[in-house]
Formats: C-alpha cells, sequence, structure tokens
C-alpha cells in the first residue's frame, strides 16, 4: 500500500521566468515515486493551487516569475499555505517570497529574513561576470561563488541533522538568521569544486555561517526556502533531504483531502497517445537532441530577463522528455495526457522548427535573441505537456514508475529481466 | 554472457525495393554461435544472399574502452571479384553505429529513386536523397551534417564514382575515403542508397574491471613496439615506400590523429597549401586533408608534393586511390592537373586503361611496395581489403612469432584480419602492436560481456570459419583479377577452402 506521502499531488512551477531546473525536481520526484505531478503556469497558477498539496517553484528570474503572477498569484499562494499547503523554493523559488520593496515582488513579502548577499559597492569579478551580479534598484545582488558548496543541517532536522551535506549554488540566497525563520541548514565550507566568482574572502564573508535552507510556517502550512538547489541529480543527499522534507511536512500537517477518488477519476483521464504518434515524437525529439548536443558545444548565449541562457539548457529539457519517451516505447504503453497527442506532436514540431533555425543562425553568426526567447518558452510547454502526459500513463499503471535508487533492483535482477 | 556491455540488440534490416526499415533483437543466441562482426555479417548475407545484401556491421569491443575498438565491418559481394569480400571500416563510423542503436544493418534490395538512410537514437528512416545525389563525397557529408545540425554525424557515402557505377568506386567514411578496394561503392550506387547518416548518443554498460584491464593493455601497447613513432610516414618507410615520395610528404604533415581509441595515431593530417616552411600559423583558409589509407598514399607517392592535391579529388569523387594511384603511374602523369583531367575518366562504368578490361586495372596491386609471396596469396584470396599492409608494420613477422613460411604467413594474416573485424578491433593496429595478441584481445571480450567461455581457442575457431565461410562463398563463380592473381594460390586457397 502506497503511504499517504507518495499519493501527494505536487505543482511544479514552468511557467514565465522559470528556468530548466524544475526539471531537476521532476527527476527527484520520480525517482522518490511521488507521481503526482502537474505543472503550473502564470495563467493558472490561481486555478490549479487549490488542488495542491505541493508547489514547487525552482530556479530561474525572480522578477519575471513575481510580474507573471501578479495580481492574483500573492493572494492564492496565501489561501494555499493557510490550508497546509507545502511552498518548496529553491534558488528564485527562494527569493520570490523574500519581504522586498521592488515592484511586484513587493506582493509577495511572506518572510521577514534578509539575505546576506546585497551590495551597493560591486567587488571585483574574477570569473563569470555576467553571472556575478544581478541589479536590484540603486544595489547589488552579487553571488561570489558558484557550484559545490557545503551545508551543516541543523541537529533538529530529522535523519540528516548535524550533518554536512554538499549542494550547488547557482545564485541561490544566503539569509541572514532571523526569528522569522527557522533554519535547518547553514553554509559550512567550500570545496576543491567551488568556483570562486570574487575574492574568497567575500564569499566567506557573504555566505560562511548565514542560513542555506530554513522553514516558515504560515497557517497550516509552510514555506521550505532552500538557496543552494538541493534538488540537483548530481547530489543524491541533497535529494533526499528534500524528500525527508516532504514526508517530514506530512507527518505534521494533517493531509485533509487524501483519499480523493474524484481525484482519481481525474488522473485517468485525458486522450490515448497512438503508438504511431509516440513514434514519429520519438523522431522529432531525437533530432532536437543531437542538434542541442551540438549547439551546447558552441560558445553562445542569451539574456532573457535577469537570467543568462546557454545552449545546455536546451538539451536539458530535450533529455528531460528524451529519457521518459524512451521508456513509454519499451513499454508500448498507451499513454494519456491533458490535450490531444497531436498537440503534443505539434508542439514538438514547433520546438524542432525554432531549433534548427537557430542552430543555423548561429553557425552563421546572426542574431539569435528573439529566436532564442521564444524556443525556451515553447521548450517550456512541450516538455511540461508530455511530462503530465508522461505521469498520467504511470498514474494508469500502463508502465511501472522509476524507483529511488535505494530501492531499486539489484543489476543482476535487472540484467536478468532485460535478456528475459 | 551479457550482452548490454557490447550491443545495444539490434539488427536493423533496411528494405530499399519498399523504402522501408524493421528491426529484429540481435538474440544472445546469434552471438554465442558468431561472436560478432564479419562472422554475424557473414551470416546475415547468407540469410538474405538472394536480396543482394550489403551488411554493415560491428564487432563485439567496438565503440568499448578496448584498445583499438574502433572496427567495423562492411561485408557484400564485390563487383570487382564477384565473391563475397569484407572491408573494415576504421574511422568514427562503426562506433557511432552502435552508439546509433543498431549493431548490424542489412541493407537488402534496390531502390528506384536516390535514397539516404538516417540512423539515429534507435530509430531508422528512409527518405530521398535527390538533393545530394550527384554531389560529391565532400559536399554530401557537408550537406547532411548540416541537414541534421550536428558535425559529429557520421556518413558512409558514395560520390560520382559510385552513383556512375565505376568499379574503381569506394564506399567512403566521411571525407576521407575508406579501405574499400572491392568496390563496394559501386554496389551502393547500384542499389541507389547515396549515404547513411548516423549519430548516437547511446552508450554501453560497463563490466566490473574491463576498464581496468583495456588501461593496462593500452600503456603496454604505448610502451611496446610502436614507441617513439607516430603518423603514416614510418608505416610506409617500415614497409619499404619510396623515400623520396616519404620526404616531400612528411613537410606537409600537421598532425597526426588516432582513430577511436587507438593507441598509435596512424592518420596523418597535412596541409595542402600550407608553406611547410612556414614557422607561424598560417593565415589560409583551407580544409586540408587527413591521410588514412597506406596503400593509397603508397601509390601516389610518385606525385611527391602533388599527392594531398590528388588525392583530395580522388577523395571528393569516391574513387580508391591506390588503383587510381597506379593507374595514374601508368599513364605517367606527372603533375596535378593532369591527374585531374584523367580522374574524371574513371568515372564511367566499364572504365577501361588501353583496352584492358576494368577488373584488370582495379586489380593492380595497391602496394608499391617490394612484394612478397605472402602478401600476394593474401591479394589473390580477395576476402578483406588488402590496402592494409598485408604483413606488420613498422616491425617484422617475427616480433609476431609467425613462421618464415610464406603460406603460413599469409594464413595468419587472414586470420588476423578475421579475428579484428569479429571483435571490432582496428586490424591496422593489430599489424603495428605485437602486445594486442589474440590472447589479450580474447581475455577483454570475455571480461568485457562476462562470458567466460569465449577463449582464444573459440575465437580463433570463429575466425578461421570466417575465412573458410568466406572463400567458399567466392566458388565457383568468384574471379581473380588477373593483377592479383600468384601461380601459388590455387595450393593455398585449397587449404582455405579445407579449413585446415
Amino acid at each position: 500500500m502506497q503511504e499517504p506521502a507518495r499519493r501527494l499531488r505536487i505543482g511544479i512551477y514552468a511557467g514565465e521566468g522559470a528556468s530548466h531546473s524544475w526539471t531537476w525536481f521532476v527527476d527527484l520526484l520520480e525517482r522518490f515515486s511521488y507521481l503526482g505531478i502537474r505543472f503550473v503556469w502564470e495563467r493558472d497558477f490561481d486555478r490549479r493551487l487549490p488542488d495542491l498539496d505541493v508547489l514547487i517553484l525552482s530556479g530561474g528570474d525572480t522578477f519575471a516569475v513575481a510580474r507573471a503572477l501578479e495580481p492574483s498569484g500573492p493572494q492564492a499562494l496565501r489561501v494555499f499555505l493557510e490550508r497546509g499547503g507545502l511552498y518548496i523554493g529553491s534558488c528564485a523559488g527562494a527569493y520570490l517570497p523574500l519581504k522586498s520593496s521592488k515592484e511586484h515582488l513587493c506582493s509577495f513579502n511572506f518572510v521577514q529574513a534578509k539575505i546576506n548577499n546585497l551590495t551597493r559597492d560591486l567587488p571585483a569579478v574574477r570569473a563569470l561576470p555576467l553571472k556575478f551580479s544581478t541589479r536590484y534598484g540603486c544595489t547589488y545582488v552579487i553571488h561570489p561563488v558558484r557550484e559545490e558548496v557545503v551545508v551543516r543541517m541543523a541537529e533538529n532536522f530529522p535523519v540528516w541533522g548535524g550533518r554536512e551535506v554538499s549542494v550547488p549554488l547557482y545564485g541561490g540566497p544566503p539569509l541572514q538568521p532571523s526569528e522569522d525563520i527557522e533554519p535547518f541548514a547553514f553554509y559550512s565550507g567550500f570545496t576543491g569544486r567551488t568556483l570562486f566568482l570574487a575574492d574568497p574572502k567575500i564569499a566567506e564573508r557573504v555566505y560562511l555561517g548565514q542560513v542555506a535552507a530554513c522553514e516558515k510556517s504560515i497557517g497550516a502550512g509552510r514555506m521550505v526556502l532552500l538557496g543552494p538547489h538541493f534538488e540537483h541529480p548530481g547530489f543524491t543527499e541533497g535529494n533526499a533531504i528534500v524528500e525527508e522534507w516532504i514526508r517530514w511536512h506530512v507527518a505534521r500537517t494533517p493531509i485533509r483531502r487524501l483519499p480523493d477518488p474524484a481525484r482519481q477519476e481525474e488522473d485517468a483521464e485525458g486522450c490515448l497517445l497512438d503508438p504511431l504518434l509516440l513514434e514519429s515524437l520519438k523522431r522529432e525529439v531525437s533530432n532536437m537532441r543531437i542538434r542541442a548536443a551540438a549547439l551546447a558545444r558552441e560558445t553562445v548565449y542569451w539574456q532573457i530577463g535577469a537570467k543568462v541562457y546557454e545552449p545546455e539548457k536546451i538539451l536539458h529539457f530535450v533529455e528531460a522528455v528524451w529519457s521518459r519517451l524512451a521508456r513509454l516505447n519499451v513499454h508500448r504503453a498507451k499513454t494519456s495526457g491533458p490535450g490531444s497527442g497531436e498537440g503534443l506532436q505539434e508542439l514538438a514540431a514547433s520546438c524542432h522548427a525554432r531549433l534548427r533555425k537557430l542552430s543555423e543562425k548561429v553557425a552563421r553568426a546572426e542574431k539569435t535573441q528573439e529566436l532564442a526567447e521564444a524556443l525556451f518558452s515553447d521548450l517550456r510547454r512541450f516538455t511540461a505537456c508530455f511530462l503530465e502526459t508522461y505521469f498520467r500513463t504511470i498514474a494508469r499503471g500502463e508502465i511501472p514508475g522509476r524507483r529511488d535508487k535505494a530501492t531499486a533492483q539489484s543489476t543482476t535482477q535487472r540484467k536478468a529481466s532485460r535478456r528475459r | 554472457m551479457d550482452r548490454g556491455n557490447v550491443y545495444m540488440g539490434r539488427i536493423l534490416l533496411v528494405d530499399l525495393d519498399k523504402g522501408s526499415c524493421e528491426e529484429e533483437e540481435l538474440s544472445e543466441d546469434l552471438i554465442e554461435e558468431y561472436i560478432g562482426g564479419a562472422a554475424i555479417n557473414l551470416a546475415l548475407y547468407e540469410r538474405f544472399k538472394d536480396r543482394d545484401p550489403v551488411v554493415l556491421g560491428t564487432g563485439l569491443l567496438t565503440g568499448t574502452f578496448a584498445p583499438a575498438g574502433c572496427a567495423g565491418v562492411l561485408t557484400g559481394k564485390s563487383p570487382v571479384t564477384d565473391s563475397v569480400c569484407h572491408v573494415p571500416l576504421l574511422g568514427q563510423t562503426a562506433v557511432e553505429l552502435k552508439y546509433s542503436g543498431f549493431d548490424f544493418v542489412v541493407i537488402l534490395g534496390k531502390s528506384e529513386k536516390p535514397v539516404r538512410l538516417w540512423l539515429h537514437d534507435e530509430l531508422a528512416e528512409v527518405a530521398g536523397a535527390s538533393d545530394v545525389w550527384g554531389k560529391d563525397v565532400w559536399e554530401t557529408t557537408d550537406k547532411l551534417r548540416f541537414e541534421h545540425g550536428d558535425d559529429y554525424v557520421q556518413i558512409l557515402c558514395i560520390g560520382p564514382a559510385g552513383e556512375k557505377g565505376s568499379l574503381l568506386a569506394q564506399v567512403s567514411e566521411s571525407y576521407w575515403g575508406s579501405r574499400d578496394i572491392f568496390g563496394l561503392g559501386a554496389s551502393l550506387g547500384k542499389k541507389k542508397l547515396k549515404a547513411i547518416a548516423m549519430r548516437g548518443l547511446g552508450n554501453l554498460e560497463l563490466a566490473e574491471g574491463f576498464f581496468d584491464e583495456c588501461v593496462q593493455l593500452k600503456n603496454e601497447i604505448a610502451s611496446g613496439r610502436i614507441r617513439g613513432f607516430q603518423g603514416l610516414v614510418p608505416i610506409l618507410e617500415s614497409l619499404g615506400a619510396d623515400p623520396g615520395g616519404l620526404k616531400a610528404l612528411e613537410a606537409r604533415v600537421h598532425r597526426n590523429i588516432a582513430s577511436f581509441n587507438c593507441t598509435y595515431p596512424y592518420n596523418s593530417f597535412v596541409m595542402i597549401e600550407e608553406d611547410p616552411k612556414l614557422l607561424k600559423e598560417s593565415q589560409k583558409q583551407e580544409p586540408g586533408l587527413l591521410l588514412t589509407d597506406p596503400a593509397g598514399v603508397a601509390s601516389l607517392l610518385f606525385l611527391k608534393e602533388g599527392l594531398p592535391a590528388v588525392l583530395r579529388k580522388i577523395n571528393r569523387l569516391g574513387l580508391e586511390p591506390a588503383a587510381c594511384g597506379r593507374i595514374l603511374a601508368q599513364q605517367g602523369v606527372s603533375n596535378v592537373s593532369e591527374a585531374e583531367k584523367s580522374l574524371a575518366a574513371f568515372l564511367v562504368e566499364g572504365f577501361s586503361l588501353d583496352g584492358q578490361g576494368v577488373e584488370n586495372v582495379c586489380g593492380v596491386a595497391p602496394w608499391a611496395l617490394p612484394v612478397h609471396t605472402e602478401a600476394r596469396l593474401v591479394q589473390a584470396s580477395c576476402l578483406f581489403s588488402h590496402s592494409l599492409p598485408p604483413r606488420p608494420a613498422l616491425g617484422s613477422f617475427e616480433d609476431f612469432s609467425v613462421s618464415q613460411n610464406p603460406v603460413e604467413r599469409a594464413r595468419w594474416w587472414l586470420e588476423r584480419q578475421a579475428t579484428c573485424l569479429i571483435l571490432g578491433i582496428c586490424p591496422l593496429s593489430a599489424l603495428l602492436s605485437p602486445e594486442l595478441s589474440l590472447e589479450k584481445m580474447a581475455g577483454l571480450a570475455a571480461k568485457a560481456c562476462q562470458w567466460d567461455s569465449l577463449t582464444e581457442d573459440a575465437i580463433l575457431g570463429k575466425a578461421r570459419g570466417v575465412v573458410r565461410k568466406t572463400a567458399v562463398l567466392g566458388r565457383p563463380k568468384g574471379k581473380v583479377p588477373p593483377a592479383w592473381q600468384d601461380p601459388e594460390f590455387e595450393s593455398f586457397s585449397k587449404g582455405l577452402l579445407q579449413g585446415g
């Protein structure tokens, strides 16, 4: 029998301003068998939230997210929290609910804690100048380190209490300790894989001893804010901490909405994806994958809003679809999902056409900014649409879900089943 | 045995009559019976022999960490010899084929219109090729890579020579030609198959301890016979090629490049228009040329400084360089412009030289080197491409503990080719490095797929089987081009057919 936590309905924000890191949360949740995943957009934010138990907002452009969710988003979020919802925000998702006086952001003042990486005087940059700072009024939000950092979990955090773990940081906030939040992890050090974008002394001053992960209760629900990307697929300990946090929330919060037969019915709804259509979708995505991998070797980038996008991010989206598409195909599953299968195919074709045009223009050293913006928007839509179809298919029991490493079959068993 | 460590598990059947593709599982039974590469190619060839098959296959270790694990093999009926032959693929093609999800591709029948094949991520598509039909090898490679958006796409294609059915046509691996001396380029032309484009982002699983053994063997090879050498020039020097021609060539070598996982960089990249005496980087934009074919280069050495430009033209037209070189020499050609004029004539179907049959022309020995009996026997057998050196390079038969007897030597050469093309090990590397012994290759193969009964004897048995069966398939209709014949071949051939 499934435990209640795994029957949660989890919404992942994939709308305006979201980068690609939300796909890491998808990987994490699937690995731990949380299959009730839905995607939330700026246009249906208010409508979707009442139906969710958990809302996840990962990396991206905080300003763009705030702007996109106005005017009704903040209130919808408050109602969601008050009725017992869990908000997990990492990186941009952690900045969003912090106190701010800036337009759009000021509607999300849920947490009073202050960030420790705000400065009036921009220090000398050593690497990646575009990623080093973001203008914030007459000050700057600076990011003196990237990549791997060490955080120490608070003693009272379940299972992981007192342990040090490595997690990746891509511009997420260091928070100053405050009575408004309950800290559960502190930045405690750097590693040989930490990339210093400024003088290490500045990095130490900005991060060490500051809060890397914390919680704030609001109504019956709570907000979990993660500076680093604990959800990154290369950091299994960080992943396990996120999973533990979800379970801990469930243990402390009555899940009033489970079990809900109406929900299960809805899970089973949707169109069937014809096997031929699936094959054709696979072709489209494979072609995209090859082209995206080639483009990732080019030294080109695009600044979209306050965020820098490299071609590797295109590959992230495509791989998120590809890895699962192959499974649907292997299992010859009847897939079901929202909208029509043809719609999904059209989206894939549109993404591929844009990607093709983009790579051709890059090869000719032509301007690609507008095309890249349109492509990333399309890719977000296509990826989320496909993943929703995929998870509904799993919910119908057409294919087995992927399992957490710890519970996976042994290599021998896996190989034996492949031979069969 | 664990197939997943060495194969992707798929055979692709391409029906050009219908323009469709079908997939079959590469069963463990088939692997257990034939191991891989040339042996499975041959089994597939026999199964479909009524439909004029051309089989493209990978070896057991192709694309793995195994040293020199770059080889694939093309098996089909040669229009030159009218019998079955095996052509090694030593570029990136075979590796890419496996990573694209297919271990073997069987091309059946012929298309009415020009077509090409696109293999990627376990998917296969037959598409029209009117956009590249008529284009040369380089234009075709560029066009297809642009079409698929990736310079890493590997192309197996034919040029105008193959399209026109010239028996001097060869199948080309991307820009740089191949070891096809059997006119398989004309076979693909007859099928109207212009190109096979491949790209795969797939990978193989890794058996425990396999990687460490590969590294150990690689180190042994690096510190062994090849130590202190690099590039094509020392190979040709050791085989007795014209020192004057080699000197002119060496001056133009820009860098030496190894094939996938090969320790010895036997491909040499030359800059054609760059002044070799220039110390600073040339400002000229030129594509250069990768020399991959020792026999082809050897036969063109008489052109001295003109060699790279003529070889580039040969590669672009999709012609076989060794035969072209010998014919140009016979014609008394001495410079690039004369050579280019002559090459245009080679494209014509049924091309002949001074009234000689075309099979005599393209049967001209590719090695402009002192020819020993064992080399003539190897050449006359017409089983494997003798555009590879017909004897060990950089060293001698003694390094490989092979006796003085020419028959023994020729048999050893054939069996070594078959072994390499079953396992997917580069046969040129195997002629350079005695450290790449059958014992070591068998050990790696067994380790790679946890197949304990895959012993030295088992592999040698399959290799001998490939030699015998290929020779049998060539009889009675097969013909040895006069220029490849040798008076001692009949008795040698009997031995091969009997498997003795």
